[in-house]
Parts: structure tokens; sequence; C-alpha cells
């Protein structure tokens, strides 16, 4: 796909912390509707890539592009209207303590549009129905289990219908069926709006069921070492990556046709 | 509604035995766009009613907006008995309206409930557990002391050392500037009303007694108050937050032994010195003043002050001074064990130590003024 029809474009990101390289020389880009999964072992820069991403943290050499507009060091109100158009949902989902379930998913609709209070109430209810938390408006954050919590957190990232959502680890913590069922919820967003998705996940599962394509991060290199749809990735990809991919990662096994580049 | 109307966004067209809303423009939550009961004054006006259509045929963008729409469209349909025709709904409005198949409804707020009878009692109740927690969290430390004698081996000497530097030393500073200042305005107040009857040499001798019986202890207690019992309620507070204390219970540590026994300690330890400290600044802030306005020898103001001040009036304000240390940590620490489990839970807690630190301070302060009469110190 061309760079000018991607909707996200990274090109030659280095990312790091303090002299610690993290990442280095990072480009990729992302098609309209297509949810991509960045995956790769702990500490390979996963979460890294997705707070330079978003603005989080500015990265030390390179580019993001949304929609052909440049983020990185972009003016405040150009960021600010490019982050309109994201939603993110974090990994603890980060949703404000002090606020109820319903203010936490109303409080984009009052920063970003004009709407009126009984407007905003129907959209946050309808959200809240969407991600299956009818009836939890009036609770804080304290009171939901970790997976309401995160269905919670998803609502809030869809307040303002986003062309583009970023999961930070939307699995962690949470048990077996409630991940499946973010999962599926990932996939229906997607058929139902359209919406460019990235994900952050070494879940093997939810790689499976919901990305497009994979983006393989490795620890050693410190950069992409492979990038595709998951299923030929583990045909025929980086030992690696047919590696993490085949769980020998996790089994410690030797790769399922052998070490070899 | 009835006829033909055109309303931002909708055009309404009348048809036999119904109504056609035709969808026009974008429909995304950001423009004005009407709600479904808002567009729909009511069956009275528009005659009789059995079939609505929506069409959407001629609409731009959409967004959750439509939804909405559709949605409560289709709860009104339903409630008056009519029948609901979508034209050209978008894929995407077909699939969502699937995954929410019912008109969202909100619960209602969480809030007092009852007759007044039911909540003075539920008031009284939450009074009485409140008290009741406060009392087995005062057993506890005294089950802690306990643990402290019989084993001070195990107790954590590192971080009683840690919480006394921090308390003590870092404090030095803002107790001593503000005693410093307590005694230079006590004197100068002093000095005027002491000027008239030509009694001016008396003011070391009230500063002195004032500072060493009552300020010393009392303005270092409120210093401690907001700058240690605060930290106090903030640490323990965000450890509860973070699970930590739920690891500390589950690992066998008792969190009293493990968190409140060292800063009680160190409180104990560190505020009879920093009320000495005070003591010494708020009788310093006096000669200040006694020096430069009322041509008063340093060697005179120290004489007066040695013929005011007895033993006893120093040990009365050092019995104070460790009662208020005690009382600081334990506002600091039962507010951080009680905290809610969220960040304003942690604020919330901090202001409450502080609060609570305060008032202990003062009631025990009037206690201490009652049974000193009595003995006659």
């Amino acid at each position: 796909m061309a760079t000018s029809d991607a909707v996200i474009a990274v090109d030659g990101l280095e990312c790091r912390y303090q002299e610690t390289v993290v990442l280095r020389d990072v480009s990729f880009t992302v098609p309209p509707g297509e949810i991509l999964v960045v995956a790769g072992p702990s500490g390979c820069g996963k979460s890294t890539l997705l707070k330079n991403m978003i603005g989080l943290h500015e990265p030390y050499r390179g580019n993001v592009v949304y929609f052909g507009q440049s983020f990185t060091g972009a003016e405040p109100a150009r960021r600010r209207d490019l982050w309109r158009q994201m939603g993110i949902l974090y990994q603890s989902a980060a949703l404000w303590s002090a606020m109820t379930v319903a203010e936490n998913v109303a409080l984009p609709l009052q920063e970003y549009t004009r709407l009126p209070k009984e407007r905003i109430a129907e959209l946050v209810r309808l959200k809240l129905a969407f991600v299956g938390l009818q009836g939890a408006e009036h609770r804080f954050p304290a009171e939901l289990s970790g997976g309401m919590k995160k269905r919670a957190g998803l609502a809030r990232a869809l307040a303002l219908d986003p062309r583009i959502l970023f999961f930070d680890e939307p699995s962690a913590g949470l048990d077996p069926l409630s991940a499946r069922n973010l999962d599926q919820l990932i996939l229906k967003i997607r058929a139902a709006f359209g919406t460019t998705v990235v994900v952050v996940s070494h879940e093997l599962d939810s790689i499976f069921s919901i990305a497009d394509r994979v983006l393989m991060l490795d620890t050693t290199e410190k950069t992409v070492i492979a990038i595709g749809p998951p299923r030929s990735l583990l045909d025929r990809g980086d030992w690696r990556v047919r590696e993490f991919l085949s769980r020998g990662e996790i089994t410690g096994k030797e790769p399922p046709t052998g070490k070899g580049t | 509604m009835g006829g033909q109307a055109h309303i931002e966004g909708v055009e309404v067209e009348s048809q036999p035995n119904g109504l056609c809303l035709r969808l026009v423009g974008d429909w995304t939550i950001y423009q004005d766009r009407p709600g479904f009961d808002e567009l729909w004054s009511g069956p009275k006006d528009a005659g009789p009613v059995d079939r609505v259509t929506i069409d959407c045929c001629r609409m731009g963008t959409w967004d959750s907006r439509l939804l909405v729409f559709i949605l409560q469209a289709r709860g009104r349909s339903k409630q008056e008995g009519w029948h609901l025709v979508l034209s050209c709904l978008p894929d995407g409005v077909q699939r969502l309206l699937e995954q929410v198949p019912e008109e969202p409804r909100t619960s209602g707020p969480a809030g007092p409930k009852g007759s007044l009878p039911n909540r003075l009692g539920r008031g009284a109740q939450a009074h009485f557990q409140r008290a009741r927690d406060i009392s087995t969290f005062a057993g506890e430390i005294v089950v802690g002391v306990g643990h402290l004698l019989s084993r001070p081996s195990r107790f954590r000497w590192g971080d009683c050392l840690e919480v006394m530097q921090q308390t003590g030393a870092r404090a030095l500073p803002i107790v001593g500037l503000i005693s410093f200042l307590v005694g230079v305005i006590m004197a100068f107040q002093a000095a005027i009303q002491l000027r008239q009857f030509g009694a001016e040499v008396f003011v070391a001798n009230l500063v002195g007694l004032a500072v060493v019986r009552e300020m010393g202890p009392m303005m270092a207690a409120v210093v401690l108050c907001g700058r240690t019992g605060a930290a106090f309620a903030a640490q323990i507070g965000t450890m509860r937050v973070n699970e930590e204390i739920d690891a500390l219970k589950t690992l066998g540590a008792s969190p009293i032994d493990f968190l409140v026994m060292p800063r009680m300690a160190a409180l104990f330890v560190m505020m009879p010195l920093l009320v000495i400290y005070a003591n010494f600044l708020g009788i310093l802030g006096g000669l200040f003043i006694a020096v430069t306005t009322m041509d008063m020898t340093v060697a005179t103001y120290f004489a007066q002050t040695r013929e005011a001040i007895g033993l006893m009036d120093v040990y009365t304000g050092l019995i104070k001074a460790v009662a208020f240390g005690v009382l600081i940590a334990f506002s600091g620490c039962l507010r951080g064990l009680q905290c809610k489990r969220s960040s304003a839970g942690v604020g919330a807690a901090a202001t409450s130590a502080v609060v609570t630190g305060i008032l202990l301070v003062i009631v025990a302060d009037a206690l201490f003024a009652v049974i000193f009469d009595r003995l006659g110190l």
C-alpha cells in the first residue's frame, strides 16, 4: 500500500530512554480498516512503540503520520485534532477513579463536542450498551471487575467514534472468556465502523483471532523483524517469529521446522 | 407533527397510514441533530399512524449519533405499536443494532434512600462503625507495642531511622522558622501591652513560659500534622491502592508491625527533640524583638527567661510532645489504612489525616491543661 493511502505511516522511528535505544529504524504503514497486532517477547518495545505513536513519548528520530498529516512534532491544535480521531484503551483501562463510569465516557464528548447534556447521556448509554455495561453508569471504577473496567475503558475510547483505535495489552489480567469477548468486540467495532485498529499484545489466541497482520519486534535487534498475516508468518516467516507464534517461546521447544534465517 | 416539514437533518413527509422521516446531510456527533422523541410531538398531532419509515438513502456520513436516533425510533415504535421500516440503512448500523438489541436504559443513581429515622439509624450505625474501627486500630497498636518490646530484633529499625530522618531532620527548617516567628509575634504583642505599665522586662517571662508550656509543642505538632501526618496517610493509602497491603497480609506480615510501628516509634522519639528545638527558636524570636525594640540586653533577657521557666514547665511541654507525636502518627496511619482504593481516596485520606491530627492534638492539649492544673504542675 502506498504511504499516501495509509491511515498510519511510521517512518524510521527511533525510540530512546535517555541513552538507551529501545527501538530503531521502525517503519510500517497501516491501511484503512486493518487490524494490526504489534507482537513480540516482553521487553521488545511494544508499549514504547505505542506510546510514541500516540504522542505520550516523543521519538528520538523518525516520524508518525496519520491520514497524511505529520503527528510527530505537530502543532498542539493539529495534535488535538488527530487525538480526537484516536481512541485508546490502556492496559489498566486508566479510568478516572473519582468519576462514575458514565462520567468517564461522557468526558471526551464534553471536551470535543457541543452536544447538550441529554444527547451526551444518550450517547453514553449507547456506548455502554455496546460494550455490555448497561446499568453500570453510576458505578465507580473501584466497584468494577477487571473485565468490566476494560469494557468501560473501551466505551470511553469509542466515545468520539474514532477512526483509529489503539489497544495496549487488552487481554492482560482477563480470564480467557473475557479476553475472547473483548476480541469479538474489537472485530465487531471494525466491521461496523471500519475503524483501523492497532493492538499491542503477546496473547497468541488474540493474535490469531483478530489480526489481519502481525508486526513482530525483536528484543535483540530492537526493530521490526517481520510483518504479515499471522498464518503466513507461521508457515514461512523468520524462525524467531515461527518460534514465538508456535508457542516455542513459552514451551522452550525447538521451532517446528528447525532454525534458520 | 404532520403534513410536510423540514427540520435540521430530517425531511418529514406524510404517507398513507404513516410518516416518512428522510435523513439528510451528515449525522454525526458534531452536528446539531434532533432526537426522535423531540421530533415526534405525539400521535395526537400526527393522526392515525401505523407505519414509520426512516429513509437513510440521502444521508451523508454517520456515526453513533444516527444509531441513537434509530434506537429511540425502535423503542418508541415498539411502545406505540407502529411498524418501523428502515430504508437504505448503512451496513455498519445494521451490525451495531445487532450488538445493541434494546434501547439502552440507564439505572438510577445510587443515593441515600429511606425515611428520616432510617437514615438517622444508618448514620448512627456508620458513626458507631467508625468509632469501632478507631478502637480496633488503637488495640492493634497496643499489640504492636507488645511485639516491639518482646521481639525488638524483628522491629524494622531501618524503616524507623528513615522515617526519623524525614520527619525530624528534614522538618527542622520549617519548624524553626514558624517557632521563631511565633516568638517574634508574641514578644511584639506583649511588649505593646506591658509598656503601658513599664513592665517590658516581663516580655521574656511571658514568651519563655508560653513557648515552653504551650506554643512550642503546639506549633511543632501543627507543622508535623500537615507535613508528616499527610505524608503517612498518602504513603500507606497508595500502598493500599496498589494492593501492597493485601500482599503483606497474605504473606502473614502485620501491616501494623510493618508500617505503623516504625512511624509511631519515629515520631515518639523525634517529636520531643523537635519541641526542644522549637522552644529554643521561639525564645530566640522573643529575644530578637526585646533586643531590637526594647533596649534589653541579651543577658537580661536570658536571666528573666531562666527565672520564669522551671524544669517542670519544660517537662510538661515534653510530655505533651510525646503524646502529640503518637497522635499524629496514629491519625496518619489510621487514615492511610482506611483509604479507599482510588487516587481520589488517597487525597481524601491525606486531608482527613491532617484534620483528624489537628483535632486530636487540640483535644489532647485541653485535657493536659486540666490534668496539669489538677496536679499542680
